[in-house]
C-alpha cells in the first residue's frame, strides 16, 4: 500500500476517507484498539504513517487504555486520534465522561456497530446514541465525503471549544462502502487547520508539576460542569462558522447543524439520522408533499434550527435507528422536546436495528402511520416499523 | 442507476472484484457504490457484494436485493434464490467453460476466470486460481465496452507487484467472454421462494440462545475443495491446531478429517511442515 495520499476524485471507503482525513489534518498521536468495522481505519492508518517520525502511532491493549492514551497525548499539546466501535465505545465509557470534564480536544471516529447481545456486527446507532451525555460533540455522516470532511471540521471544532468530537458513520454502510471522495490537497487543508495551540495552564509540562482533575469543592466540582456545558453550548456557532468556513474553503456544501430538502412549505416533515437521512432522498421522488430533515449534530442537539426548519409542519415524523427501552428513541425525544409551532402531532419511529434494512419502504410505511393512525399519535414510546413491510 | 450483485466464497475475491469495478466505473466517469454483504468473514463462507453506478451521485443506503446484473464468481452454478434477484431484462455473467443449459428473461454470459487465472499463473496464497479479475474483464466486455483500460488502471493502482499478471487475466477475460445463445433443452430455473440472499427467516426467539444442536450445522457442505492427507502424514497435529471448524483430530498416531464439518479452507494445506502430506482436492458435484 502506498503511502501517499490520493487528491481528487478518487474511489475510496468511509473507513479510508477517514484514514487519509487525519493523515490530512496532521495528527501527532495515534492511539488503536482494532474492532470490526473500524479496523481498516487504523490498519490504513497504520500504512500511512510507519516509518514516519513526526506521527506516534500507539497500539494499546484496550479501548480504555487507547483512550487513555489520546487524552495524555492531546495534554501534551499534540493532535490525536482514535477510532472504535460498539463494545470497543461502551468499553472505554468512563473515559468519554473523563475527556469531556477534562476538556480534551480529540478526534474519535466511532464507526456504529449494534451492542451485544447478541452479537452483530451490523450497524445501529445505540452504540455512540448511549452515549449522548459523556459531553462528547457527536455528527453523524451519510456519506464517505461527509465523514472525511467532518473529521477535518471536527478538528477545528475541538480545539477551538476544548471539547471532544465524535464522528459517526455507520458500519458498512458507510465503513465499507466504496464510493467517489473528493480528496483536498494538504496545502488547503493545511490553510483551514491551524497548528494547535492549546491554553499553557492546561498542558503537561514536566517543568511545572501540576495536579490535574484533583478532588475540588463541590461547588468548583459544579463549576467545572457547567463549564462543559458552556463550552457545548459555544459549539453550536462554532460548528455553523466552521462549516459555512469549510464550505466556501473546499467549494461544498456546508456541514453544520442539519440538512433539508423537499417541500419546505409540507405539512410532513421527516426527521432522521445517519445513512437513513440519505436513502430518504429517495421519498422525494413521488412525494411533493413531504420535507426531509437529517440531523448531522447531534450534540449539541440543533434545537433552534430544527424549530425553525419544522415550524411549519402540522406532523413531524422521527426516524430514529438506536434502541430505546422504556422511552421514546434518543432522537425522537430530543425533536419532541422542542416546541413546534403547528405540529399537532411528532410521532417516533424505530428501525434498522441490528443492520436491519431501512428502503424506502420502511419509510413509507412510518410516514403512512404518522399521517394517517391517530394510535402513534402522542403515544407513551416509539413504534417499531415492522420487518419486511 | 444500475445496481449488480456479485457472489461466490470467501477468498474468491469477491470483495475486491466489487470495488475493482466501481474504480473501473468511477474512472470512466459514473458514481459509484460497492459495499460487501458482511457476515462473519471467514474463508469458504458465502459472500455477497454489490455495486450501483449512476450518471448522478447515489443515495441508496440499502443491499441490493434486486439487480439488472449477477455476476458469480465461484464456479458452481447460482442457486435459483440468487437467480431469483435478477431483474427481467437483467444479465448474468457466469465464471464457468460450459454452458449453463437454463433460460429465463435475462441473458446468461460466460466466461472461463478460473481457467484464464490458472493460465496466467494468478494464484491465490494456497495456489487456487482466483478467477475474479478475469471475470472483470468479461464485466467490463459486457458493461462499458470502452473501459478495458479503466479496469486496467485500477488494478494497476490496488495490486501493485500482482498487477501485471491480473492485467493479462482480465484482458483475457475481456476478449473470450461469450453471451450464450438459447438451444432446444434448456429449461427454466425453478423459482425460488423466500429471502434470496440472507438466511430464511425463522419466528423470533424469546432468548439469543440457538435452538438446534450447533453439531448439525454441517459446515462440510460449503466445501468446493477438501484436504486429502497422504502417506507422508506425520501425525505433528499441527493441522488441527489451526483447523478454524476443529475437523481434524489424531487418534491412534494418525490424523482423521471430519468431511462433515471441514469447509474446504486449506489453511491446514498452508500450516502443514511436510511437503505433500496434505492435497486440496476438488469435491464432485
Amino acid at each position: 500500500m502506498s503511502q501517499s495520499l490520493p487528491r481528487g476524485r478518487t474511489v475510496m471507503t468511509a473507513n479510508e476517507a477517514a484514514a487519509y482525513a487525519v493523515v490530512l489534518a496532521r495528527a501527532q498521536a495515534i492511539g488503536c484498539y482494532p474492532i470490526t468495522p473500524q479496523t481498516l481505519i487504523v490498519e490504513r492508518l497504520a500504512e500511512l504513517v510507519a516509518g514516519r517520525d513526526d506521527v506516534e502511532y500507539a497500539n494499546l491493549d484496550s479501548e480504555h487504555s487507547m483512550l487513555g492514551y489520546v487524552i495524555a497525548a492531546s495534554r501534551v499539546g499534540v493532535r490525536t486520534f482514535t477510532a472504535t466501535s460498539s463494545q470497543g465505545l461502551l468499553y472505554a465509557h468512563e473515559q468519554l465522561h473523563r475527556a469531556s470534564r477534562e476538556r480534551v480536544p480529540l478526534v474519535m471516529v466511532n464507526v456504529n456497530r449494534s451492542v451485544f447481545a447478541p452479537w452483530s456486527l451490523e450497524p445501529d446507532l445505540s452504540d455512540s446514541m448511549s452515549q449522548r451525555d459523556t459531553g462528547w460533540i457527536q455528527l453523524y455522516c451519510s456519506s464517505a465525503q461527509e465523514v472525511m470532511d467532518s473529521i477535518l471540521c471536527a478538528y477545528r471544532i475541538a480545539e477551538t471549544v476544548l471539547l471532544p468530537v465524535m464522528v459517526c458513520a455507520e458500519g458498512f454502510l458507510l465503513s465499507h462502502t466504496s464510493e467517489v471522495v473528493d480528496v483536498p490537497d494538504q496545502a488547503a487543508v493545511d490553510a483551514f487547520i491551524p497548528e494547535f495551540r492549546p491554553p499553557k495552564e492546561w498542558v503537561l509540562d514536566p517543568d511545572v508539576p501540576r495536579a490535574f482533575s484533583g478532588l475540588p469543592e463541590p461547588k468548583e466540582y459544579a463549576a467545572f460542569q457547567r463549564n462543559v456545558a458552556d463550552a457545548m453550548d459555544e459549539a453550536r456557532n462554532v460548528i455553523e462558522t466552521v462549516g459555512s468556513e469549510f464550505g466556501s474553503h473546499f467549494g461544498r456544501t456546508k456541514i453544520g447543524a442539519l440538512e433539508s430538502g423537499g417541500n419546505p412549505e409540507a405539512d410532513t416533515a421527516l426527521v432522521s439520522i445517519g445513512t437513513i437521512g440519505d436513502s430518504a432522498r429517495e421519498l422525494l421522488d413521488d412525494d411533493g408533499e413531504l420535507l426531509i430533515v437529517r440531523v448531522h449534530t447531534y450534540r449539541p442537539f440543533p434545537a433552534a434550527e430544527l424549530s425553525s426548519v419544522l415550524s411549519r409542519a402540522g406532523s413531524v415524523c422521527v426516524v430514529d435507528r438506536a434502541s430505546a427501552f422504556g422511552s421514546f428513541g434518543p432522537l425522537g425525544g430530543d425533536v419532541r422536546s422542542l416546541r413546534l409551532e403547528h405540529a399537532s402531532a411528532v410521532t417516533n419511529f424505530i428501525c434498522g436495528i441490528g443492520g436491519t434494512e431501512v428502503t424506502p419502504a420502511t419509510l413509507r410505511w412510518a410516514l403512512h402511520q404518522a399521517r394517517s393512525s391517530s394510535a402513534a399519535r402522542g403515544g407513551l414510546g416509539p413504534m417499531y416499523v415492522p420487518e419486511g413491510v | 442507476m444500475k445496481e449488480m450483485l456479485f457472489v461466490g466464497r470467501g477468498g474468491q475475491g469477491v470483495v475486491l472484484a466489487s470495488q475493482l469495478l466501481a474504480d473501473t466505473l468511477a474512472r470512466a466517469g459514473y458514481w459509484v457504490q460497492s459495499f460487501p454483504e458482511f457476515k462473519a468473514e471467514r474463508r469458504g463462507a458465502p459472500i455477497s457484494a454489490f455495486l450501483r453506478w449512476d450518471e448522478a451521485p447515489i443515495h441508496r443506503r440499502y443491499k441490493v436485493r434486486e439487480c439488472d446484473v449477477l455476476v458469480v464468481i465461484s464456479a458452481s452454478p447460482p442457486s435459483p434464490e440468487i437467480i431469483g434477484c435478477v431483474r427481467p431484462g437483467g444479465l448474468i455473467l457466469l465464471n464457468r467453460e460450459t454452458r449453463f443449459p437454463h433460460v429465463g428473461p435475462y441473458e446468461i454470459a460466460r466466461v472461463p476466470g478460473s481457467f484464464i487465472a490458472r493460465r496466467n499463473s494468478v494464484l491465490s496464497s494456497e495456489g487456487r486460481p482466483m478467477g475474479n479479475v478475469a471475470v472483470l474483464g468479461a464485466c467490463v466486455r459486457l458493461l462499458v465496452p470502452d473501459g478495458l483500460e479503466f479496469l486496467e488502471q485500477a488494478i494497476v493502482s490496488r495490486m501493485g507487484t500482482r498487477a501485471e499478471a491480473n492485467v493479462v487475466a482480465a484482458r483475457e477475460g475481456y476478449e473470450r467472454c461469450t453471451v450464450q445463445r438459447r438451444v432446444a433443452g434448456d429449461t427454466a430455473v425453478e423459482p425460488a421462494t423466500g429471502p434470496a440472499v440472507s438466511g430464511r427467516r425463522q419466528s423470533h426467539a424469546r432468548f439469543p440462545v440457538s435452538r438446534t444442536d450447533s453439531l448439525l450445522n454441517h459446515t462440510g457442505s460449503w466445501s468446493e475443495d477438501r484436504p486429502v492427507l497422504t502417506g507422508e502424514c506425520t501425525a505433528c497435529a499441527l493441522c488441527a491446531l489451526f483447523c478454524p471448524e476443529g475437523a481434524i483430530a489424531r487418534t491412534d498416531h494418525a490424523m482423521v478429517i471430519d468431511y462433515l464439518y471441514c469447509k474446504g479452507c486449506g489453511i491446514c494445506e498452508v500450516v502443514c511442515p511436510v511437503r505433500d502430506a496434505i492435497t486440496m482436492e476438488e469435491v464432485s458435484a
